[in-house]
């Protein structure tokens, strides 16, 4: 009934907008006095006199307006004064429109206008106001019109202004456009183009419903500035979800962790391997959020797949600067992924079928009011017969599997209130030999509560949990004996509140406060049976209490002119570390130099640190097409990960801040241009950024990260920085798509130990690991017709940093070798071109079944990019130049890796 | 084109790919002092060598001794003895030294004043029983790992477990001697003669230590993995395998002279696969002490030795392998053939052993 209604008042008003010529009016409508007394009659006889009396051109619809009456008397009473009073407590409105009329219809949410069925324009504002602003604030939601579900990530885009922007995770979305009349786009992977014209007058609220062209399979959206986020947002990586679904990926798999090192400033460890380097941090210094979770080890089978189930998530973005102000832990980035609410409207099965996993994910509403719907997928390996055709006795004995499982539920109240409730469980086991079989696993909830408190107040409540557990099984060569169990553990627990308050169209604050539990186990050993040659240790337990409180403001001070400031107080404490050993002060810290400990109760507070993170956001609106924004952030990290390999494996423990450990703190400032008219069609942006790092970490040669009681002497107090400047070109439009971005930078690292000898490079600045100074991506997707599209990415970087070997000499008998300094020289540059081609096999909406086909080939032309150099004693054959000691180069993928993969839905 | 395409559907990446010798641009660095300087208590034979490091890619496998250089062995309890040079960079160090003290060297050499720790002697080691398990190793040819290139061996893998190691850390190295016979004939009108002959062989593996498991209570090694031998070594056609004579030697070392060891293996032993550390600089126990940034490389070691000996054999599918410890030590000269009669270490299942 409703939609009808809206259907014809919208109807009415775009009819009379197109074709009311409307006449000179010699006095304006706001000038107009009224007087008379109205008692108990129809709304049809003050219209009347509206229309008689003072000359007005009044367009209603009977039906609405047959059951109101009017009891008011006016004398000389402004025209908008005396409508106001009869249009006070019913539910129909009015507006001025062109200037002599008056349009009465019914109120909607919001107040806001619909989207037209027929060719129309859609009239946001007060038309007595037009001319009175010259750019207004838009705001909207974009919905699926079949399903009703909010559409995370939709991009609204307007083309003369070149201005864009992309819906947030309940569909809404706002933008400033200049008054006037624009042609919007809206686009959304999967649903059709769809184009609306709008006449905006002044700020106002629309909503718009777009419908699916054709299938929309297990795709992620990686989305730009998000109407929830501040004009100034910067440093963010903005990635569609048909770039991310059309990237060629190795054996088929579509990863969004993949899809993310695809833009400009965040980098893969290596070939293939769990995390991303952002801006030359460390991949421990990357907080990933599932629905406000942390996520400690996000791969599956060695980094081949991430934890992140594709098809179950609605909305990822990643911070690199300009973190937004809920948000710290982690001083290189932030990675926001949301899971999907569920179908409002139908029942929903989709998945896909790989080559070495499958996934299946229903979705679909719980209740008839459709107000509670749920999620839930889940993802399932079979690698083994994989490995089995490995031509490597090890590896055709070993063992690489995992499952996950994810479910969310929603429930609707209305549409500002909100519960929902998500859950998360993954389990890997992987072996490279019959001695031994690692295990790890996640498990992840979250409880997420928003409210509208008030008309312009929202708030959400957040309780999070997260816990991560990894065992090693040694079976000591099969020395019963001497077998055993090596574990560690972490959990995290989170409550948080956070406020936003949109004081008025200048001013959006938000407050918070987050107070976060870790609990650590660093590591367990437990021999297998009894009686055992192997003795139970466990290192002490670590517990660090972390809270934080913020506040901070977006002030418009012009249209042109936009701050965020923002400031939050953070205090962690580490609780209860029984003891802390004291070395003698005149030698390197080692378990042998202990000359005194400290003794702690249960709830001592071992080691507190305080601090403020200020955050700043500035945009500049040059000009239309111009835009310069200015960020400062800073960001305390409290716990780490300790490794001494490139790649992260999950056996490695997490460390609290300490009585020695000081927490990480990242200084970042930012600069970033944007522009849309150097290239059409196409968004230019140039971001230059500064970082400066105190208390990193840096490991001693040799040194012994696991079950280490005196873990700080392994430990270097290192500091840095990093610097570069991130160019790119992203179209998001037509029919060929892409992206292109170059990125040089430098990260440097210096220790700083009190010991001279312990610094490597006599203390003087060097290259960190993940130092890539050059880094060049250029992706692109062409839609050859509706049903095939073809898509191509190459990647260009400098080689890892690497410590290769400078001397030789013999002892007892064998070639030894002395590395150079840490970090001093690099690996082969790597570079890459990967390609692949999709079919849609059926366009129709009404077809149930929807499947799709991609053929990819990765590595394209054959390219050995090296995974690591090592030196090594070897068998001499004509293969190592019958050499026994030679540097080797790995490379893990040096054939083109075509895949084959299909996805459904139904 | 059955392979091709069972390579391209595979899982490549984390275990399998493509090894490489790869020769980088390496800096030109000043060449270091070595010290070899490794003792073994109450042997005859010991040198210190001194000698000087190579760049990496330096094609030269000759290391320059040091010249004009000094070495003294020192005791924590004040004595010292200056070594004599018996060739350059060559310094005889034939002692018994006492457990009762700690040792260390000292090496003068360019004005430089180089130092190693103390380091204790260690007790003679001993092996408290020796044991195997058949089966099969496979070998892998560097650079290729496609299996139809891997070579299958049958034969035993050798055990010890040693219970008695106060300071229990050990390097063992070996040799290996294969016995083998085939007829000849001579002369036409003779009949054929038979030939005994004899070979030796090193392991190519790296260091073979020996230390208590991780996380172990006890000082115990349990089932240390010794040496791999064949069923049937490679030998020409008409040759018949008598079976192994093995030399085991057992060396007992400090803990950080096993450290260094095992720094050295994971030097040796790297294989650039994923989570693997980054690299291993090798800890020793030698410094300058008039220029601590000065470098010298190698290590100073005291060991105690032992050596046992084997006879080992198959003798069938049921009753597995012989095992028979060698009570005598004869000398055995590295390789050689003899006519007609076996040499007097010709090792068989019954053989009679003379009195020590």
């Amino acid at each position: 009934m409703l939609k009808s209604t809206v259907r014809y008042h919208i109807i009415v008003s775009a009819v009379i907008l197109l074709l009311v010529n409307g006449s000179l009016f010699a006095q304006s409508p706001t000038e107009i006095k009224i007087t008379g007394e109205f008692n108990n009659q129809p709304l049809s006889d003050f219209l009347s006199v509206m229309q008689t009396k003072y000359g007005l051109k009044v367009f209603y619809k009977e039906s609405w307006i047959a059951s109101y009456s009017v009891t008011v008397t006016f004398n000389e009473s402004p025209l908008v004064e005396a409508l106001n009073a009869v249009f006070d407590d019913i539910e129909l409105d009015w507006r001025f429109y062109q200037d002599d009329g008056i349009l009465v219809y019914r109120r909607l949410a919001e107040d806001g206008g619909k989207q037209p069925d027929v060719p129309g324009i859609m009239l946001v504002g007060n038309p007595m106001n037009v001319g009175r602003y010259k750019t207004a604030l838009f705001k909207g939601r974009i919905s699926d019109g079949a399903t009703e579900e909010s559409l995370a990530g939709a991009v609204i885009f307007e083309p003369v202004s070149q201005k864009g922007t992309s819906s947030n995770s309940d569909g809404f979305f706002e933008m400033e456009l200049p008054t006037g009349e624009h042609d919007l786009r809206i686009s959304f992977m999967g649903y059709q183009n769809t184009s609306f014209k709008l006449k905006l007058i002044e700020d106002g609220f629309a909503e718009f419903q777009i419908f699916e062209e054709s299938h929309n399979i297990g795709e992620v959206t990686v989305t730009g500035l998000q109407s929830d986020l501040p004009r100034g947002q910067m440093s963010m990586v903005q990635m569609t979800s048909a770039e991310i679904k059309n990237i060629p990926a190795l054996m088929g798999e579509v990863d969004i962790l993949k899809g993310m090192t695809m833009r400009a400033g965040v980098q893969m460890v290596s070939e293939l391997s769990p995390g991303f380097n952002v801006r030359g941090g460390n991949s421990d210094q990357n907080l990933m959020l599932v629905n406000s979770s942390p996520v400690f080890n996000a791969s599956h089978l060695f980094g081949f797949l991430s934890l992140i189930n594709p098809d179950v998530v609605d909305d990822v973005r990643l911070f690199k600067g300009g973190v937004p102000l809920k948000h710290g832990e982690r001083v290189s980035s932030v990675m926001e992924v949301d899971f999907k609410e569920g179908n409002a409207k139908n029942l929903q099965v989709y998945g896909g079928i790989g080559l070495i996993n499958s996934r299946i994910t229903i979705e679909g509403p719980l209740t008839k009011n459709k107000k509670l719907t749920f999620i839930a997928g889940g993802r399932s390996s079979y690698t083994n017969w994989i490995l089995k055709e490995i031509p490597d006795v090890n590896i055709s004995n070993s063992v690489a599997r995992f499952y996950d499982a994810t479910g969310k539920l929603t429930w609707k109240f209305n549409p500002h209130n909100k519960l929902s409730v998500m859950g998360y469980i993954s389990s890997d086991e992987y072996s490279t030999s019959a001695q031994s079989v690692n295990k790890y696993g996640s498990v992840l909830g979250n409880l997420t509560l928003n409210n509208r408190l008030a008309e312009s107040l929202n708030g959400e409540l957040s309780l999070s949990y997260s816990s991560y557990n990894y065992m090693l099984t040694d079976y000591a060569s099969g020395n019963a004996p001497e077998s055993y169990y090596l574990s560690n553990q972490l959990k995290y627990s989170m409550a948080g509140y956070h406020l936003k308050w949109h004081i008025n169209p200048r001013h959006n604050a938000e407050v918070g406060l987050k107070g976060i539990y870790n609990f650590v186990s660093p590591g367990e050993i437990d021999p297998m049976q009894s009686p055992s040659l192997i003795e139970y240790q466990k290192l002490d337990n670590e517990k660090l209490f972390e809270w934080a409180f913020y506040a901070g403001d977006e002030f418009e001070i012009s249209p042109d002119f936009s701050i965020l400031a923002g400031l939050r107080y953070v205090w962690a404490g580490n609780i209860g570390q029984p003891v802390v050993y004291l070395y003698d002060p005149i030698k390197s810290p080692d378990p042998s130099n202990v000359v005194d400990s400290l003794t702690f109760g249960q709830n001592d507070i071992t080691a507190s640190y305080a601090g403020f993170e200020p955050r700043l956001m500035m945009n500049f609106v040059i000009n239309e097409k111009n835009t310069l924004k200015l960020n400062y952030q800073r960001v305390r990290q409290h716990i780490f990960q300790l490794t001494n390999s490139a790649v992260i494996s999950p056996a490695e423990s997490w460390k609290s801040v300490d009585y020695y450990m000081k927490p990480l703190i990242s200084d970042q400032v930012a600069l970033v241009f944007e522009n849309k008219t150097i290239l059409q069609n196409a968004t230019v942006a140039a971001e230059l950024y500064y970082k400066n790092l105190q208390n990193l970490i840096e490991y001693k040669n040799g040194s012994q990260l696991l079950m280490n009681p005196n873990i700080e002497t392994a430990l270097i107090p290192t500091r840095g920085y990093s610097y570069g400047i991130e160019l790119s070109a992203t179209k998001q439009y037509g029919r060929l798509t892409g992206y292109a971005g170059y990125v040089f930078s430098v990260t440097r690292q210096k220790n700083t130990s009190r010991f001279a000898s312990e610094n490597f490079w006599n203390g003087n600045y060097y290259r960190s690991l993940y130092d890539r100074p050059h880094d060049l991506t250029v992706l692109g997707t062409y839609n050859i017709s509706r049903r095939w599209r073809f898509s191509a990415n190459f990647v260009l970087m400098s080689g890892r940093p690497v410590t290769l070997p400078e001397i030789k000499y013999v002892f007892a008998g064998e070639q030894l070798i002395y590395y150079s300094e840490r970090n001093k020289y690099r690996m082969p540059p790597y570079h890459r071109a990967d390609v692949s081609i999709t079919f849609d096999e059926n366009l129709r909406k009404k077809r149930m079944w929807k499947g799709s086909w991609t053929l990819s080939v990765y590595n394209l032309y054959w390219r050995k990019n090296p995974y690591s150099v090592y030196y090594k004693k070897s068998y001499t054959t004509a293969e190592n130049d019958y050499r026994v000691y030679s540097l080797y180069k790995l490379s893990v993928i040096g054939i083109p890796v075509p895949s084959l993969t299909y996805n459904f839905k139904f | 084109m059955k392979r091709l395409i069972k390579y391209c559907l595979l899982l490549p990446a984390v275990f399998y790919g493509c090894e490489e010798i790869y020769t980088p641009e390496i800096d030109e660095v000043e060449n270091v002092i070595v010290a070899d300087a490794r003792i073994v208590s109450g042997v005859i034979g010991n040198e210190i060598k001194l000698f000087r490091s190579l760049g990496y890619n330096n094609n030269s496998m000759v290391y320059p001794p040091v010249n004009g250089a000094s070495v003294w062995l020192m005791s924590n309890k004040g004595s010292e003895v200056k070594l004599t040079e018996t060739s350059t960079g060559k310094f005889a160090a034939n002692f018994i030294l006492s457990e009762q003290f700690q040792y260390k060297i000292r090496i003068e050499s360019d004005g430089f004043k180089y130092e190693s720790d103390y380091e204790p002697v260690p007790p003679v080691p001993a092996i408290d029983s020796l044991y195997y398990e058949a089966g099969i190793k496979v070998l892998a040819p560097e650079g290729n790992n496609d299996v139809d290139d891997f070579t299958e061996v049958e034969g035993m893998q050798l055990f010890a477990d040693i219970k008695n190691g106060n300071l229990p850390y050990y390097r063992f190295t070996a040799r290996r001697i294969v016995q083998y016979s085939y007829s000849v004939q001579i002369r036409p009108d003779e009949p054929d003669r038979i030939i005994y002959g004899w070979d030796s062989s090193y392991p190519a593996e790296s260091f073979n230590i020996a230390a208590p498991a991780n996380f172990s209570a006890s000082n115990y090694i349990l089932k240390h993995p010794l040496y791999f031998m064949p069923k049937k070594p490679g030998l020409d056609s008409g040759q018949v395998f008598n079976g192994w004579i093995l030399i085991l030697y057992q060396y007992g070392l400090s803990e950080s002279g096993y450290n260094y060891y095992d720094d050295l293996n994971k030097q040796l032993e790297a294989n650039g696969k994923m989570f693997d550390p980054l690299y291993v600089q090798a800890r020793n126990n030698l410094s300058c002490s008039n220029r601590p940034e000065q470098l010298i490389l190698g290590n100073f070691e005291i060991a105690r030795v032992k050596q046992t000996r084997y006879f080992i054999n198959f003798i069938s599918k049921e009753s597995g392998y012989l095992v028979k410890p060698i009570p005598y030590f004869y000398n055995i000269p590295v390789a050689g053939e003899q006519i007609d009669y076996p040499p007097d270490f010709w090792e068989t299942p019954s053989k009679q052993y003379p009195k020590k």
